[in-house]
């Protein structure tokens, strides 16, 4: 057997520093007292009988001297961080781990573990098993480590224990300066990975059963008629074989719809339910089939807008576009009201001012058309489309402008660099709205100034605008992993009330969000709610691995196999413990003097 | 220590009166003068033998009676009333000096109680202090009124030197001296041993009593484990480790030299006796009576 130390040459220098200080101390050890006695002659007599005695009393002093040596030289071996290894092992190789912590790696595996504990057990025995003054790196497909600086094995085991699942859905193969090193590549095959050539993978994948939600919306029904709601949700069969799914849909006020759908190996189905149940707010889904293996997508949750009329009030000296498309939705209960008789004091959910501005702000949200102002050259749709770079807010969601014209526009009453959606090629602002506190739309332009009115977006347009400033508790969909949301210094909580630990940067809250769920985050008044769903085919899919037996090269571990759990070193407390008996078996012999 | 002044105070005086009276009530029947010397004088009172006179003698206590009626010259011989001598040896080397009460007090003490009971005794008191020599002496003393003399020479008396019992005897018996009851208060701590010096009292034809005086932690040392024991006499250093089994064998040591001399004084028919400084003297002069070897 060989002893590694970390730092073989300080570790000598400190054991020749602490042997050095035992013996000084030794040497200096302070004079005895003097105590006055009567007379030596006894004390002569007794001692001359002993004297043959003395060369024990000088072995007794060189052993203590030894013990002490021995304490001192163990307690700085354990220190540093000593490590016993075979001869067999003397052959010195660095080694590199790339380990794919996806989405699918988070599938469960016959044994109950996942394929992350899996690929983690493999790393993990091939650190164990390098020689210690090996130079070791691990690296992520996610980016969760950046450090490309080789350490010893330890350290690159705390690194492996470090990582996670991401969820991402943004791997990579990393960047390496391999220089001779062993490199393994561990991974499903499942994630669409590029490995470069002559990378030595190591396949933890097994197939396994799953049905997950793909897809969940919730639209309007087509029932013109009616406001109610309906819910769209794509399943996806990711196994091998047919599966007996059971989806079901409930709410947080305990209303539960259920529906079974047959779905083939690996193919999708959507299921539409029918959600006039249910008063809006939170609803969560979840499917359920035999054996699934990984639990993450069965889960989604959504918010559901409320099935209550909107009070909306119509300030305007007569705009026929507008009364006509609000009166056409179901959702709205509209009064018109004519500037002239508008009154402050009254407080519907939502006012409309049709080229009307009122002395004092509105406490309500209201959405305004201003009046035109500043002529406007006319300008494609090409260039609206194109410049619109908030083309994603739900304002615009489904709102085509491809034939728009207006003529003249007007500045808005606030401007800032978040608050425009809609600009012209001179960056004249055209559609510009408040995202926080009591939201505000202003349109800068007038829509008989335009051929908005005509277009077919308009009633779209409309109705995304009317739910959205309404829409208090908007939710922001998104995927497991770190999220960022527009509130500073927001608390943030799970469906079951479970506070998540938060962090704050540049007036963004942000959290890590391990798994599906639904997080509300809140700030005073504001309120923001974070479906967080696993709703991608790519995890969904847990089976279509590009790994298989041939592809599998250099396999020297049978990723099967049980695997040693050993984590850490423990020969230094070895040594601790034999410095403690040490200390002890001295204290014992030279102080409790059993052996004299 | 207590010092000059206090060591013979009130108290001590009372505890002197009581010890005389009971000293009395032990030893039945004695009487000043009444210690007899061996002698056969031609003085005296009482009447102890006659003898055959020899031409030249005194005439004066030829029986004339006895004459007349056998013819022949007889004189009538009477026993010598004669005072007991009392040697009381104190030792005052350096190493009476130790301990809390100091074996030096204590035997000052001693020696004062034995004096006191011994001038009332009538019995010629003589004190010596010794140490690598004779160092002072009061000579022969008798009666009461001796008791303040001698109170006032132990209290004079201060330890000096090493101890050498031998140079002391020698020094001390070199000039004539009567025979008589030689009472040696000392720790026996002599580098050149006591026998010498008890074989040169014997010599001598001296009675004695020795009283050996130790400190309780002179046989029960408290030590750390290593220690520079300093000789108080000598002032030599030893270095010493102390261990359990070194205690022990010193304990024995020290038993040893203390039945040695218990062993040589009985051997010659002497009285011995050893205190420790924390007894009450009076218990040890008691002690001393009991052994009926003081007074007589």
């Amino acid at each position: 057997m060989n002893l590694f130390l970390a730092n073989p040459i300080f570790t000598g220098l400190l054991t020749v520093a602490s042997l050095l200080a035992v013996g000084v101390l030794y040497w200096i050890k302070p004079p005895p007292p003097t105590v006055l006695i009567s007379s030596s002659l006894l004390w002569t007599r007794l001692l001359r009988e002993r004297k043959k005695s003395s060369l024990m009393d000088r072995l007794r002093w060189l052993l203590s001297l030894i013990i002490a040596c021995a304490i001192a030289v163990l307690l700085v071996t354990a220190s540093g961080a000593p490590e016993l290894f075979s001869q067999e092992e003397s052959e010195i190789g660095n080694m590199i781990i790339v380990i794919d912590n996806s989405g699918t790696m988070a599938a469960l595996r016959k044994d109950g573990s996942t394929r992350w504990d899996h690929a983690v057990r493999v790393a993990r025995s091939f650190f164990l098993e390098a020689h210690p003054s090996a130079e070791c790196l691990i690296l992520d497909t996610s980016g969760q480590l950046v450090s490309r600086l080789r350490t010893n094995k330890w350290r690159a085991l705390e690194d492996l224990e470090n990582l996670t699942v991401s969820f991402e859905n943004n791997e990579y193969f990393p960047e390496f300066a391999d220089e001779g090193a062993r490199v393994v590549f561990i991974s499903d095959g499942v994630s669409p990975i590029t490995t470069p050539p002559g990378i030595e993978t190591i396949s933890v994948f097994e197939s396994a059963e799953n049905v997950g939600i793909t897809n969940l919306t919730i639209s309007q029904s087509l029932d013109e008629l009616s406001s109610s709601f309906r819910g769209l949700i794509q399943i996806t069969n990711g196994s091998l074989n047919s599966k007996e799914v059971a989806v079901r849909v409930s709410g947080l006020e305990g209303t539960a719809v259920r529906e079974s759908i047959t779905l083939e190996a690996r193919s999708s189905g959507l299921s539409d339910i029918d959600l006039s149940g249910f008063d809006g707010g939170p609803l969560r889904v979840s499917v359920t089939s035999v054996r699934d293996a990984f639990p993450l997508d069965d889960l989604a949750y959504i918010m559901m807008p409320s099935n209550s009329k909107f009070r909306i009030t119509l300030v305007t000296s007569g705009n026929l576009y507008l009364e006509t498309g609000l009166k056409a939705m179901p959702s709205v209960d509209l009064s018109i009201v004519r500037t002239e008789s508008y009154d402050p004091a009254i407080q519907p959910d939502l006012y409309i001012f049709d080229r009307f501005t009122p002395e004092v702000r509105s406490p309500v949200p209201t959405l305004t058309f201003l009046t035109s102002g500043t002529l406007m050259p006319e300008f494609s749709s090409q260039a609206i489309a194109g410049l619109n770079f908030l083309g994603s807010h739900p304002i615009l969601r489904g709102v085509t402008l491809s034939d728009l014209r207006v003529g003249e526009v007007s500045d808005p009453s606030f401007l800032s660099e978040n608050s425009q959606i809609l600009w012209g090629d001179v960056r004249t602002p055209l559609l510009v709205a408040k995202d926080f506190g009591i939201r505000e739309v202003q349109v800068g332009f007038s829509l008989d100034g335009s051929n908005f009115p005509l277009q077919p977006a308009f009633p779209i347009f409309l109705k995304n605008t009317i739910e959205w400033m309404l829409e208090s508790d908007v939710a922001t969909s998104s995927k497991p992993g770190r999220i960022g949301i527009p509130l500073d210094n927001a608390t943030v909580v799970d469906l079951e009330g479970t506070s998540i630990e938060t962090s704050s940067f540049d007036g963004q809250t942000i959290f890590q969000a391990s798994a599906p769920n639904l997080y509300s985050a809140s700030q005073e008044a504001d309120r923001l709610w974070i479906p967080v769903n696993l709703t991608n085919p790519d995890y969904t899919l847990i089976n279509e691995t590009k790994l298989n037996s041939e592809s599998v090269s250099g396999n020297s571990i049978n990723a099967s196999d049980e695997l040693p759990e050993q984590v850490k070193p423990r020969f230094w407390r070895l040594l601790v413990l034999i410095a403690l008996f040490l200390v002890f078996l001295e204290w014992v012999t030279y102080h409790r003097r059993v052996t004299v | 220590m207590e010092s000059k002044e206090t060591l013979f105070d009130d108290d001590f005086l009372k505890k002197l009166e009581y010890l005389n009276l009971v000293s009395k009530q032990m030893v039945p029947g004695h009487l000043h003068g009444e210690h007899r010397s061996k002698q056969k004088t031609s003085s005296g009172i009482e009447f102890s033998d006659y003898r055959e006179y020899v031409s030249g003698e005194d005439t004066k206590n030829v029986d004339w009676r006895t004459f007349l009626r056998l013819e022949k010259l007889l004189l009538r011989v009477f026993e010598e009333e004669a005072d007991l001598p009392i040697y009381i040896f104190v030792d005052s080397s350096k190493s009476m000096n130790c301990g809390e009460p100091s074996k030096f007090d204590y035997a000052r003490k001693i020696a004062a109680a034995m004096c006191y009971v011994g001038l009332l005794n009538q019995d010629r008191v003589n004190v010596i202090g010794f140490n690598d020599g004779v160092d002072n002496q009061l000579s022969a003393r008798r009666g009461k009124s001796q008791v303040w003399n001698t109170f006032r020479f132990l209290e004079g008396m201060t330890t000096q030197g090493t101890t050498s019992m031998v140079r002391s005897f020698k020094g001390f018996f070199s000039s004539r001296r009567r025979r008589g009851l030689v009472v040696v208060i000392s720790d026996f701590l002599d580098p050149s041993g006591f026998e010498r010096a008890f074989d040169m009292l014997r010599h001598y034809r001296q009675d004695l009593f020795a009283v050996h005086i130790y400190e309780v932690e002179e046989r029960e040392p408290i030590l750390p484990d290593e220690v520079l024991l300093k000789d108080a006499e000598l002032g030599s250093i030893e270095r010493v480790k102390i261990t359990p089994s070194l205690m022990s064998a010193y304990r024995k040591v020290f038993d040893a030299h203390s039945e040695a001399l218990e062993n040589y004084c009985k051997k010659n028919g002497w009285g011995y006796i050893t205190t420790s400084t924390e007894k009450p003297f009076e218990d040890l002069i008691l002690q001393v009576f009991r052994q009926g070897r003081f007074l007589k």
